[in-house]
Order: C-alpha cells, then sequence, then structure tokens
C-alpha cells in the first residue's frame, strides 16, 4: 500500500535523507523548502502525512503552519525536533507527533509515520462500523460456543 | 550548456558519490566511496545513494611522482612510469625509488584518513547509522597491491562516529568514477 507525505525541509541533505527513506518504504514524497507554500501544497494534494523537519526554519516561519490547523486536520503530522517543546508554540493548534531531530533517526521516523497512518486508518474504519458493546457481544459468542461444544453440537 | 543544447540534463556527481554508484548497490548505496585520482581525492559518505558529507583533498598521484622524483633524483614522469609498472606496497621496498614510493604512498593515506576523521565526526548531518559501513577506494591511484592493507592500518588510528565492515579496493579501479556516474544517470532518468 503506498501513502503519499509532503516533507517541509530546509536544508538539501536532511531533506533528500527523509524524501529516499520513505520513498524506500513506499511512499510517494513531495519534497518542499518554502513553508510559506504549504497552504497550496496541502490544498492541491491533501497528503495524508505531512513531516516538518524543523531544523534549518525560524520559530517564525513554523508558525504559518497554526494558520494551516484546519487543512492540516485530516493529516497525520510528523514533525522532527529535538523537542515536542521546541515547536508546540509555533505549532498552536496543529496536532502532531514528533522524532528527535539529531541525529536524524530514519528508520524510527518511518516506523512513526506508518504507525501514525496505520492508527488513523483503522479510527476511520472503527468510525464506520456501527456501535455496539463489543466486550459483551465477544462474551456471548465465546459461552455459547462453550456451551456448543460441551452439549458436543457444532 | 554545451550537453544541455543536445537535450541532455547534466548533473554534477562527485566521484566519492560515483564510487559508491558504483561499487555499494549490495550496501544499499550506502558507505564511503574515495575516488584518489592525479590531481586530488574526492570523499563522499553516502547513505541510500544521499550524499551526507563530500569533499576533497588536493593531493593525488600526481604529488607522490613528484616528491619521489624530488628525493630520487629521476623525473615524475619517470616515476609515474615505475609507479604504473606495478608498485607493490605489501612488500618489503628493493630500491629507493620504491621506499620513496611507499613512503609517499602512506602520507597520502595518512592525509586522507585523518581528513576523514576531523570532517566526518564534526559533521551533524550524519544520520543514525546502526550497523557498519564499507570503505571502497578507486581511481588510478588505488592501483597498486597492498593499497587496502595500508588503508586498514591506517584507519586504526582515527574514531569515526561509526564502526567500518569493510575496506576494499574496486574492481577496476580505473573505470568505477564512469560506471558510477552511468549508474547515476540511469537511476535519475528513471
Amino acid at each position: 500500500m503506498s501513502f503519499s507525505a509532503a516533507i517541509f525541509s530546509a536544508d538539501n541533505v536532511r531533506g533528500a535523507l527523509l524524501r529516499k527513506a520513505l520513498e524506500k518504504n513506499g511512499f510517494e514524497v513531495s519534497l518542499h523548502k518554502n513553508i510559506h507554500a504549504a497552504g497550496d501544497i496541502l490544498k492541491a494534494n491533501s497528503p495524508p502525512l505531512v513531516l516538518i523537519d524543523k531544523e534549518g526554519y525560524f520559530p517564525g516561519e513554523l508558525e504559518h503552519f497554526s494558520s494551516l490547523s484546519g487543512l492540516l486536520a485530516g493529516a497525520s503530522v510528523l514533525v522532527i525536533a529535538n523537542s515536542a517543546g521546541d515547536v508546540s508554540n509555533a505549532l498552536k493548534g496543529v496536532s502532531f507527533e514528533w522524532c528527535i531531530s539529531n541525529p536524524l533517526d530514519l528508520p524510527l521516523i518511518v516506523s512513526k509515520a506508518k504507525e501514525l497512518l496505520t492508527t488513523k486508518q483503522e479510527g476511520s474504519f472503527k468510525a464506520l462500523l456501527p456501535a455496539t458493546d463489543e466486550s459483551g457481544s465477544s462474551e456471548d459468542e465465546t459461552l455459547a460456543k462453550d456451551l456448543m461444544g460441551f452439549l458436543g453440537m457444532k | 550548456m554545451y550537453l544541455e543544447s543536445l537535450g541532455y540534463t547534466p548533473i554534477d556527481v562527485n566521484e566519492g558519490l560515483a564510487t559508491v554508484m558504483s561499487e555499494l548497490g549490495a550496501e544499499n548505496f550506502t558507505g564511503i566511496g574515495i575516488s584518489m585520482g592525479g590531481g586530488m581525492c574526492n570523499v563522499c559518505l553516502s547513505y541510500m545513494s544521499v550524499p551526507v558529507i563530500t569533499y576533497s583533498i588536493q593531493k593525488g598521484g600526481d604529488d607522490i611522482d613528484e616528491n619521489v622524483s624530488r628525493e630520487v633524483g629521476l623525473s615524475a614522469t619517470k616515476i609515474k612510469g615505475l609507479k604504473e609498472g606495478g608498485v607493490d606496497l605489501s612488500t618489503l621496498p628493493k630500491n629507493n625509488v620504491e621506499l620513496a614510493l611507499q613512503i609517499y604512498y602512506t602520507d597520502l593515506i595518512n592525509l586522507l584518513v585523518s581528513s576523514m576523521e576531523r570532517i566526518i565526526s564534526s559533521s551533524n548531518k550524519i544520520p543514525k547509522i546502526a550497523y557498519p559501513l564499507p570503505i571502497v577506494i578507486s581511481g588510478g591511484t588505488a592501483s597498486p597491491k597492498g593499497i587496502r592493507e595500508k588503508f586498514e592500518n591506517a584507519l586504526k588510528s582515527i574514531r569515526l562516529p561509526f564502526e567500518v565492515s569493510s575496506v576494499r579496493v574496486s574492481k577496476d579501479p580505473l573505470d568505477t568514477t564512469a560506471k558510477g556516474a552511468l549508474a547515476m544517470a540511469i537511476s535519475e532518468s528513471k
């Protein structure tokens, strides 16, 4: 299964590494430097994953994403920074996960990206199912199966 | 300009990266490629074909020829000829020329290795690497027998931010860069 991801990175090498690591794992990636073009990019492509590499951006530049919180609401946002606190002010109103920035841990970033998308997908599927008391029904089913087994019924 | 006028899209490739592209396919194009030429040595630390660190040192085979020439009183061209006739760095030198060649080869290798320690260790661009990386050397100056062992010995004196899995000389040192550039062009045009 392939997902598309938009990467925002000011650093050529880090951006290329992130792009290559995600592409190797089946993502279709677009790499961007200019944060101010993010609104147009998100509107045009609605990528399910948005990856923001804080390194090389000024906090003021990152604040631009706060104004895009509506557009980002449907995406999983993964921020590469030295701590979540580093960017929480700049990304007010944006729900995000983070990975450590230095050194760039590419396998961890890829697994986090996959996990975020899987969680989001599962959440979407669950939202589509009718609301039932799962624990109650499974207990009933188990009891019925036990009884049938005890009575030699198939 | 000229190539563009013919409809090509030229890209520049560091010779160290070309070495990686030619020789480290099995390692996912991850490792250090060193192209040892006449005028300079080009080094590239590549991660999945991304050139994370690239640099050059302005010394190469020509410096060896000139230095040996000065030491033994023969012309640099003559030394170059003797060098290309097959230097063996793994045996004891039999004459002044071989001794001088061994000394200046060792000097060049030590210079390369200490530059790797200085530049790679001070870089903050290297991603987390959890496994040892190979080093592959190519170019005409990497042709002498025994250069791999000399390189391995020199590496023992430095510290890099990752383990080195192996040092090897490319299969065809003189053509490695061209092969790597072709591999790069093919991958870029896909």
